[in-house]
């Protein structure tokens, strides 16, 4: 069942691979110089603060975020820019340090103990490689396997399989200026690999990607990363579509919040007001109009209408109904009318809408 | 217990910064030249001065292509560790959790290794073309360089960790580069100074490049034995320079790291 943010962590430490609690985060704000200072007194005052730190406000960058993220599954953090969510990854990074809250990885504490967290934990930046791009794919690879400690030859055994793995085979002996932003992404994937870590964190994972590479990519992290490696993977997105399709579970994030957690179909559920369904029916035979008058009829539904196909005969009716709509009362009708059933489905909102409505209702 | 320095992970950001320098051929090329340049250039200066310089008890051509050649090696290293980390690059390389030392001397090895290689044939110029005379003695010379180095390496780590900090420039680094064109006596003895303002060689000894300049030139101009106890006093002067500014260094560079992750700016520049 989806459930709105928790601050009782209710995983169990051997199943939970990441756990943060109560999380918080401000930044400094610097003000800003418009035309209307220059050349002031004013301006010199506010120059003078930012140099000396005073008179800076604070921007809430995590205002008591909770989260859990099971062991092996892909979990979302969905949101709009700004809400949080490249925060969240780079304090789970160790890149950021929180103001208050805990932070577990692998039941590490990322802040005490950040050297420890990271054998478990890295993390890919959609605008951050820190590859060289004067040396081939391979040397960056080698690059990080001699400071992530690793000897030579297993380095070596280890980076011929996640070329591999990445579909990399051919391209390793390339000098990096000549890879693709997919290829460059992929490698970024090795990198983070090299260290044995079981959790992976993604930020933006296709942004700045084609269609088909970002299909490529989003395939990569679900089927060989997530299902044949097992690995846990985090990601931050605002892509709604990308985040259905990928992921097992998602988070709302919202003005450094997170407003719901939950499966993607858990959260659409939530929002769903209306139901929708969709019947296609045979044998109707002129009686279209007493079928809709009968639906209409039913407690809770709300509107109705038919097409008529004139290929094959059939007829599909929509049906609009509030949540909680009595389904048989209405199928007792169909049937009493001798009409044969061949298919029914339930469609339910997307999880765009889901969003923006769970993103009004936290606004108000 | 986990050695404190890591000499793999410190051979790796050698390696990767060799590696990417050679495929810079015409940096090899400018670098090489404008180093040798320089040289040359004071080279004539010093020749036409044709003084003695009584305090190494050599010429003034010699002081000055010692002076210069030193010049070439403090500087890159200084500048080339804060031109390497760059944010983007820094974060990667943290994430590998490295120690802070690791990164400093991972990062400075290689421009320091470049500097020393590229000072053969500057001093090649100096003593075939201008006619400097060197007086080595090897023990002082490998002590006076070891000193420079921590000295060279405190001054990089402090530049860098405020460089993390302030982001587009490094105060730091170019307030000490000013007092040190000024008054660390790469071109005259630093006694000279009083000459002008009295007392004001004191004030040159607060800078560490002085004493860098005094006791490489010490060894490589007088043959002096760090056994004399005079020769003694300036290295030991040296060395607690050294030894003070080298934990201050690593303390100001760790926070440094801190602050820009508390600030969550690690990533800017």
């Amino acid at each position: 069942m989806a459930s709105i943010q928790r601050a009782v962590p209710v995983l169990a430490e051997r199943e939970c691979a990441i756990r943060v609690t109560d999380l918080r985060k401000s930044y400094r704000t610097f003000g800003s110089f418009d035309s209307r200072h220059k050349g002031s007194f004013s301006a010199a005052r506010r120059y003078l603060g930012k140099l000396t730190g005073r008179g800076e406000g604070r921007f809430t960058a995590l205002d008591g975020v909770n989260l859990e993220v099971r062991d092996g599954e892909v979990f979302g953090l969905l949101g709009p820019n700004g809400a949080g969510k490249t925060s969240i990854i780079k304090i789970l990074s160790t890149l950021v340090l929180p103001d208050s809250g805990t932070v577990l990885v692998s039941g590490i504490d990322v802040v005490k103990n950040p050297r420890a967290a990271l054998k478990n934990l890295q993390s890919v930046m959609a605008g951050n490689t820190g590859l060289d791009v004067r040396l081939t794919g391979r040397q960056n690879l080698e690059f990080f396997a001699d400071l992530y400690g690793i000897p030579r030859e297993p380095a070596k055994a280890k980076i011929d399989e996640l070329i591999e793995l990445s579909h990399l085979q051919g391209f390793e002996s390339e000098m990096l200026q000549k890879f693709s932003t997919g290829m460059t992404r992929k490698l970024l994937v090795c990198r983070a690999l090299l260290s044995d870590a079981h959790i992976l964190l993604f930020d933006e994972p296709t942004a700045n990607l084609d269609p088909v590479s970002a299909a490529e990519f989003r395939n990569y992290i679900r089927n060989d990363l997530a299902k044949n490696r097992k690995m846990t993977v985090l990601l931050a997105t605002h892509n709604l579509w990308e985040a259905e399709q990928i992921c097992d579970r998602i988070a709302l994030v919202r003005k450094g919040k997170v407003i719901m957690t939950g499966t993607p179909n858990e959260v659409r559920a939530k929002v769903a007001d209306v139901v929708n369904l969709s019947l296609v029916v045979a044998n109707l035979n002129g009686s279209a109009d007493r079928l809709v008058a009968e639906v209409k009829s039913v407690d809770g539904v709300l509107a109705a209408e038919i097409e008529q196909s004139p290929l094959n005969g059939y007829s599909t009716i929509s049906i609009e109904g509030v949540k909680g709509l009595d389904y048989n009362a209405f199928l007792q009708k169909i049937i009493s009318m001798n009409l044969q059933i061949r298919s029914i489905e339930s469609s339910q909102p997307s999880l765009e809408r889901a969003f923006l409505k769970l993103n009004e209702e936290a606004a108000n | 217990m986990e050695s404190p320095i890591e000499f793999g992970k410190i051979w790796a950001l050698t390696r990767r910064d060799m590696s990417r320098w050679i495929t810079y051929k015409s940096q090899v090329l400018t670098t090489l030249m404008s180093g040798s340049i320089a040289v040359a250039s004071w080279g004539i200066n010093g020749s036409y001065r044709n003084v003695q310089v009584a305090q190494y008890d050599c010429s003034y051509v010699s002081f000055l292509i010692v002076g210069v050649v030193i010049s070439n090696l403090i500087l890159p290293l200084t500048q080339g560790m804060q031109n390497r980390l760059n944010p983007w690059t820094l974060e990667s390389i943290l994430m590998t959790g490295p120690r802070a030392a690791t990164l400093v001397l991972g990062t400075s090895l290689w421009p320091y290794a470049l500097a020393f290689m590229f000072m053969i044939p500057q001093l090649f110029i100096g003593i075939y073309i201008f006619g400097a005379v060197l007086n080595v003695n090897i023990v002082s010379f490998v002590l006076a360089s070891v000193i420079s180095t921590m000295i060279v390496f405190s001054l990089a780590m402090i530049g860098t960790g405020v460089k993390i900090v302030t982001k587009m420039t490094d105060p730091f680094t170019s307030a000490l580069a000013v007092a040190a064109s000024l008054l660390a006596g790469m071109t005259y003895p630093v006694s000279y100074l009083n000459n002008y303002i009295p007392g004001l060689s004191t004030v040159a000894w607060l800078i560490p490049q002085t004493w860098i300049y005094d006791i490489m030139r010490l060894s490589t101009l007088t043959d002096a034995s760090v056994l004399n106890p005079g020769v003694a006093e300036v290295f030991i002067g040296a060395l607690l320079v050294a030894v003070i500014l080298l934990p201050i260094s690593y303390y100001i560079f760790n926070i440094s790291i801190r602050r820009a992750k508390r600030d969550g700016t690690l990533g800017w520049m």
